[in-house]
């Protein structure tokens, strides 16, 4: 037996069927706090379909997704290893309804069998980082409108500012807000991108490390939210849980915009090495 | 004051006609999913004069493709939500013209073509909560047909007797009401003074 399939079966189960405890707790809260009642009625359905999942060991949500995976630092040595141990995992449990008979072929839109091949699942590597295997669900609502915009390098912040905002208007309530928004901005159009979606592992209320950033981030999560777009698209306080902001350095005549919403359910996860044992972990 | 109506499917035009904006509606009865590749395979038989696999007046077509178990000879649904209505928009005048649905349930509403269609079929959108699945598959008590399995599991025509499903939130009307607009149009001009 692969070692890796039986962590990589039960990290998977777990990120498809509860949710991580800081979106869980944001979630709660918001519900706490919106006072706009179709959209206080919505999160209420929403706190009690999350623990409902997590008791029967159901799917949150019925999208579940692109499975996404970002192996780091010494595990990246095992590569070939746990890309065979996650193939395996998604294979069994697409057969056995954890998760949907989600990918297709582009053109043809004909079923890709257990969820695995025409390059799925994605696996990025990265030797320097910390040591973890972290993976992502990608539901469709919220992948479809995330977006890479080349700027011209004269662009300000305000108006990037701007740009931030009218693609959440455009997201409207088809991403299922309250959402996460994560920015990328600089680097490449890959790096962009990647980064607008790792931004997203990092926890609801977690600020970036530089001060200006952060403000930024704040400014952000503020002015989108007295957008009153609201948990449903049909107006409330709460459209969305956080905002991330990610600045990569870029080349003088580029400046890469790249944004990736994740759904109120946003669902992820990581396996860690603590001491010698791989540990499942949030 | 909100308004709560269940209403038994097929739908009559007068059902339909008396739903507003912001009214949660519960249905009960028999329910199409129906996503992207469903809506294609449809419109092209239907152009080709060829028999579709049911019968779709008055029906309540659901923008949604579930996760199933098959239980010897049964399937079962255990989880189901909606998806972006949006993909679905090109559709609309096909759906509710040609094949006479009445209430189209889904995500994050829909655009100018089907408020208009809504209009001139007297038909309604209705919103179910995003995600939340388990609570969703919960009001589907049985799957009794399944057309087009070919297309993989989420994209088939799964024919489902549900049972109170609901709330569904009533977003678009057959007056022209839509209750997305005037949210984005406010968004829009938030967005103008803080940013213009």
């Amino acid at each position: 037996m692969n070692k890796y399939e039986s962590i990589l079966t039960n990290a998977i189960t777990k990120m498809a069927t509860e949710l991580p405890p800081d979106v869980y707790s944001a979630l709660e809260k918001a519900c706490e706090e919106e006072t706009k009642e179709v959209a206080n009625n919505l999160l209420k359905t929403i706190i009690q379909s999350i623990k409902i999942s997590s008791k029967e060991k159901l799917p949150i949500c019925q999208d579940t997704g692109l499975i996404s995976v970002y192996i780091s630092g010494k595990y990246v040595k095992d590569y070939l290893l746990i890309k065979e141990g996650l193939e395996r995992a998604i294979s069994k449990l697409t057969e056995s309804g954890v998760l949907r008979p989600t990918i297709v072929s582009p053109i043809k839109r004909e079923p890709v069998i257990g969820n695995v091949g025409m390059s799925e699942p994605e696996v990025y590597l990265d030797f320097e980082g910390e040591n973890s295997i972290k993976l992502m669900m990608r539901g469709a609502g919220a992948e479809n409108y995330s977006t890479l915009k080349m700027l011209l390098p004269s662009t300000n912040p305000h108006e990037i500012s701007k740009i931030i905002l009218e693609q959440v208007l455009e997201a409207d309530g088809r991403i299922c807000p309250p959402s996460i928004v994560g920015v990328a901005i600089g680097g490449s159009p890959i790096s962009a991108i990647l980064s607008s979606r790792t931004a997203l592992f990092s926890k609801i209320g977690e600020r970036s490390k530089v001060n200006e950033v952060a403000e930024w981030e704040l400014k952000l999560l503020r002015a989108i939210n007295s957008l009153n777009i609201g948990s449903m698209g049909l107006g409330g306080v709460y459209t969305v849980l956080d905002v991330k902001i990610r600045l990569l350095g870029t080349h003088i005549a580029m400046l890469p915009l790249a944004i990736t919403f994740g759904c109120w359910a946003l669902r992820r996860i990581q396996i860690k090495k603590v001491g010698n044992i791989d540990e499942i972990v949030w | 004051m909100v308004k709560e109506v269940v209403l038994p499917t097929p739908l009559s035009n007068e059902d339909v006609a008396e739903l507003r904006v912001g009214d949660l509606v519960y249905v009960n009865g028999l329910i199409f999913t129906m996503r992207d590749l469903a809506h294609i395979r449809l419109s092209q038989r239907y152009a080709k004069g060829e028999q579709l696999p049911e019968d779709f007046t008055g029906a309540v077509i659901f923008h949604a493709g579930p996760v199933v178990e098959k239980q010897q000879d049964n399937w079962l649904i255990s989880v189901i939500g909606p998806t972006t209505s949006m993909r679905m928009e090109p559709f609309s005048d096909f759906v509710l013209g040609k094949l006479a649905v009445r209430c189209i349930v889904g995500k994050g509403g829909m655009g100018r073509k089907t408020q208009e269609a809504l209009s001139k079929y007297c038909a309604a959108y209705l919103l179910s909560p995003p995600g939340c699945a388990v609570i969703q598959a919960k009001a589907m008590q049985k799957v009794l047909r399944v057309h087009w399995l070919d297309l993989g599991v989420p994209e088939a025509l799964w024919v489902i007797e549900a049972k109170n499903w609901g709330p569904l939130t009533v977003a678009m009307d057959a007056n022209g009401n839509n209750l997305f607009e005037k949210v984005r149009n406010n968004a829009l001009n938030r967005i103008n003074n803080l940013y213009g």
